[in-house]
């Protein structure tokens, strides 16, 4: 175990590299600049030529990606050319209020959906298998941006219980903090609930119909002991890989859920920071996103063993 | 079940009780759709970062609703030595947000500040002789009170200069930088300050209740200013629709963004005033009048024959403002009849026109951008325009980045653009007029134009500059550089309970006046 974990630490590096170059090419040769944005139709060439030189982006493209990289090996990410502020720490600032939303939506939807999926494979073709797969098809189908409009709309406009928009941090107050994130995380919820639920339903359909259920059920074990301890196994993995994609991607930004909700998020930051070709955010988002994915799906990996036990990394 | 519920609802209603939706007591919600860009003027800038810090800072003189410049922080201005002297008297008893009170000395620092070229402020070209402005040869300090800034010329638009909003000369006291001259926060003397920056959050004002109020009317960013509200608390909503939702339910008090149509959708609400208002940017459509198809005036007057402006103008801002072909803005005082001369509506023209020049079905594209809403309607209906005249025209979606630096290095044929409001008009002309080898953003050379905006530039004379400004619209209809299609309108909308509240031509409401009625 120790030894992979080292091996795939180090098989980060090289994909970093890669990210690190892609990103600062494509960044660059799409048409537009930070300064172009910045100075809008006011600026004449003179001073466009100034605050390109003061930014160092007359230098050559190598000698500016040297000098990038060797200040991210020292751990030092930049400053935003649109803020002036350190991105680094803007960064984790903007993954934490990411990562709050889409942690706890994702806890609650793998606690709704799982079961939900369990109980439809379980009870397939029958009357609650078709409730439960009608509301999961209900739920993928609808935008979440739409979701939360609604939700917004309800909660907040005709019900006046939650508020529309702003964002508090839970740690500046945990009792508003939360209330800020309610309707987030619901809009989250009702959208990836569906995927994963249809997912585990799919699994579960799959390992029921195999002989050592069969065999299971033929020793005259309860039901609930083959569903829990021997099909959830086996149809969890894959649900579990489905997981560790979509929390990858999540964590990258929920920028829809960030825009409706006026979340702060890292998704919107990065967005932002495209908008305005605001280079060192850019590239330091890409490359924290590319180390997120990576991460989850080492930890994806690493469960997998606990899982199914044939599984040996 | 539904007892569960119930409760579960009760107990939202609780925690909401709790933490009130709509703003607080004395606090004015305002939402803004994107984050400022910094908090030093006219140094990385947009719209909404003018607007926040227009409550901050002042400068020695500033602009009145009509466009007018009035003095500020100075009591008067003189003019000597035939435009080329300003003599700014500056009023006595202001102070800075840090509690000092402003004198000559620090009008001084605020200059020295702005043009270190490494501040990379935006518009000291315009007074260091680089650019196309003036230079300034001097400022001195006789005493305490006075300023002296002499010229190198005498220039009509160099008070309108500085009082621009996207670049204003803001008087700053020296402790908004670090002793190492890191940018710290802007400390000036107007009538809230800086509170708290929460970066992709919100952007907090405090009233300063050491504010020197002016004794004239107020009017647009001159005049008398009184804080009503103890805080104004500029909330980033990047979503209309949420920022609309926010609005009926409390969340915020102002939207003073929004586009025509969504103005339009607020006006069934009786909760909820909507004000319109006319402004001084210009939207148009670019031509590139290098390219080998573009060059033929000809085929120039054939792209505006085939434009309906009228109904771009009618679709693109819900009917709210009337188009216009002029560089001189339809509220400023100069527009005149003279200025609604150019070609009319006419296909049939237009294909004369075409076939008179040989155009043999050169593809032209019309660049655009889906950030700004009606410059993509006005390209939209463009191309539909060129195509039934019998251009080949075909349309590009871009990032607005990316069109922003095609406009600046000058790669395009047609482009549906904006120009930011310029307080005269020769500021416009300016931007318009020049050789496109020294400045690829200049859309028409013509010596006879440049020596028209010499002359409006340089001139005092109120009739001589009408004169030369009548004269420059007359050729530009002849010469066809550019399409002036309608002036901006922006569309702002406030709950019931906000008073006072107005926008002005500049489209920098103003937060002052401004007050929640029952808080």
């Amino acid at each position: 175990m120790g030894a992979y974990l080292l091996r795939r630490c180090l098989m980060t590096l090289p994909t970093l590299l890669i990210v690190a170059v892609i990103v600062f090419l494509l960044m660059r040769l799409v048409p537009g600049d930070p300064v172009s944005v910045m100075v809008g139709d006011m600026a004449d060439p003179a001073t466009i030529a100034a605050i390109t030189r003061n930014l160092g982006l007359d230098q050559p493209l190598p000698v500016q990606f040297l000098h990038w990289l060797g200040n991210i090996l020292t751990g030092d990410f930049g400053t935003s050319i649109t803020t002036g502020e350190a991105v680094l720490p803007a960064m984790l600032h903007r993954l934490g209020v990411t990562a709050q939303i889409v942690l706890i939506s994702m806890t609650l939807a793998m606690l709704i959906a799982v079961p939900a999926g369990m109980l439809a494979a379980w009870r397939q073709n029958k009357g609650t298998d078709m409730v439960i797969t009608g509301l999961l098809v209900l739920f993928i189908s609808v935008p979440s941006f739409w979701v939360g409009l609604l939700l917004i709309l309800l909660f907040g406009v005709e019900l006046g219980w939650l508020p529309t928009v702003g964002y508090v941090a839970i740690t500046d107050d945990p009792l508003r903090g939360l209330l800020y994130l309610i309707l987030p995380c619901a809009s989250l919820v009702l959208v990836e609930m569906g995927v994963v639920a249809r997912m585990m339903r799919s699994g579960m359909i799959d390992v029921l119909r195999l002989d050592y259920i069969t065999h299971a059920r033929a020793k005259g074990l309860a039901e609930g002991p083959v569903l829990w301890r021997h099909a959830f196994p086996n149809a969890f993995a894959p649900t579990l890989t489905f997981i560790g994609l979509l929390l990858g991607s999540l964590l990258g930004g929920a920028v829809v859920i960030e825009t409706v909700f006026t979340l702060p998020g890292l998704g919107r930051f990065l967005v932002d920071a495209i908008e305005a070709r605001d280079y060192p955010v850019i590239q330091g988002c890409l490359l924290l996103v590319a180390m997120i994915r990576i991460l989850v799906n080492l930890a994806v990996d690493l469960a997998y063993p606990l899982l199914d036990p044939r599984v040996q990394l | 079940m539904s007892r569960g519920w119930t409760r579960g609802a009760w107990a939202l209603a609780a925690l909401a009780g709790m933490v009130p939706v709509a703003a607080a007591s004395g606090t004015l919600t305002v939402a803004l759709n994107a984050d400022i860009r910094s908090t030093e003027p006219g140094v990385n800038r947009d719209t909404n970062s003018d607007m926040v810090l227009a409550q901050v800072v002042e400068g020695l003189v500033a602009t009145r609703a009509d466009l007018s410049v009035a003095p500020m922080l100075a009591d008067r201005v003189d003019m000597a030595d035939e435009g080329r002297t300003y003599i700014f008297h500056l009023r006595d008893g202001v102070r800075f947000h840090d509690g000092r009170v402003l004198r000559a000395g620090d009008v001084r620092w605020s200059w020295d500040h702005w043009m270190d070229p490494a501040r990379n402020w935006t518009c000291r070209s315009f007074y260091d002789g680089t650019g196309r402005g003036v230079k300034v040869l001097s400022v001195d300090t006789p005493d305490d009170l006075t300023v002296r800034f002499t010229l190198d010329r005498p220039s009509a638009v160099f008070l309108a200069q500085m009082a621009s909003t996207q670049c204003p000369l803001a008087i700053l006291s020296p402790s908004s930088v670090g002793a190492d001259g890191h940018w710290i926060a802007p400390i000036g003397t107007g009538p809230f300050r800086l509170g708290e920056w929460r970066r992709g959050q919100y952007v907090m004002l405090d009233r300063f209740d050491g504010y020197s109020t002016r004794s004239d009317e107020a009017s647009g960013l001159a005049g008398a200013k009184q804080a009503l509200v103890g805080q104004v608390k500029f909330l980033i909503v990047p979503d209309v629709t949420t920022s609309q939702t926010a609005l009926l339910s409390g969340g915020v008090d102002i939207i003073p963004a929004l586009p025509a149509a969504a103005g339009q959708d607020l006006k069934r609400f009786s909760g909820v005033r909507v004000h319109e208002q006319e402004l001084l940017s210009w939207t148009v459509l670019l031509l590139q009048s290098d390219d080998p198809v573009l060059s033929d005036v000809r085929i120039r007057r054939a792209v505006a024959h085939a434009i309906d402006r009228d109904g771009i103008a009618m679709v693109a801002t819900n009917r709210l403002v009337t188009p216009n072909p002029s560089a001189v803005p339809r509220v400023a005082p100069q527009h005149g009849p003279a200025h609604d001369e150019w070609p009319t509506y006419d296909p049939e023209k237009a294909r004369a026109l075409l076939r008179e020049a040989g155009y043999a079905g050169q593809r032209i594209v019309v660049q655009t951008n889906r950030r700004f809403p009606n410059m993509f309607d006005n390209a939209v209906l463009i191309h539909a325009y060129l195509r039934d005249a019998g251009f080949n025209a075909d349309l590009a979606v871009l990032d607005w980045a990316s069109q922003l630096s095609n406009y600046q290095k000058g790669r395009y044929q047609l482009s549906s653009f904006s120009y930011s409001a310029r307080f005269d008009p020769a500021l416009t002309y300016d931007a318009l007029i020049g050789d496109r080898a020294k400045r690829a953003t200049a859309q028409w050379y013509s010596a006879q134009a440049a020596a028209l905006l010499d002359r409006a530039n340089r001139s005092a004379d109120e009739v001589e500059r009408q004169a030369a400004f009548d004269a420059l619209h007359h050729q530009m209809a002849a010469d066809v550089p550019i399409i002036g299609l309608y002036n901006g309108v922006a569309v702002a909308a406030t709950r019931a309970n906000v008073t006072g509240f107005h926008n002005w031509a500049a489209n920098l409401p103003v937060l002052w006046g401004v007050a929640k009625e029952g808080e």
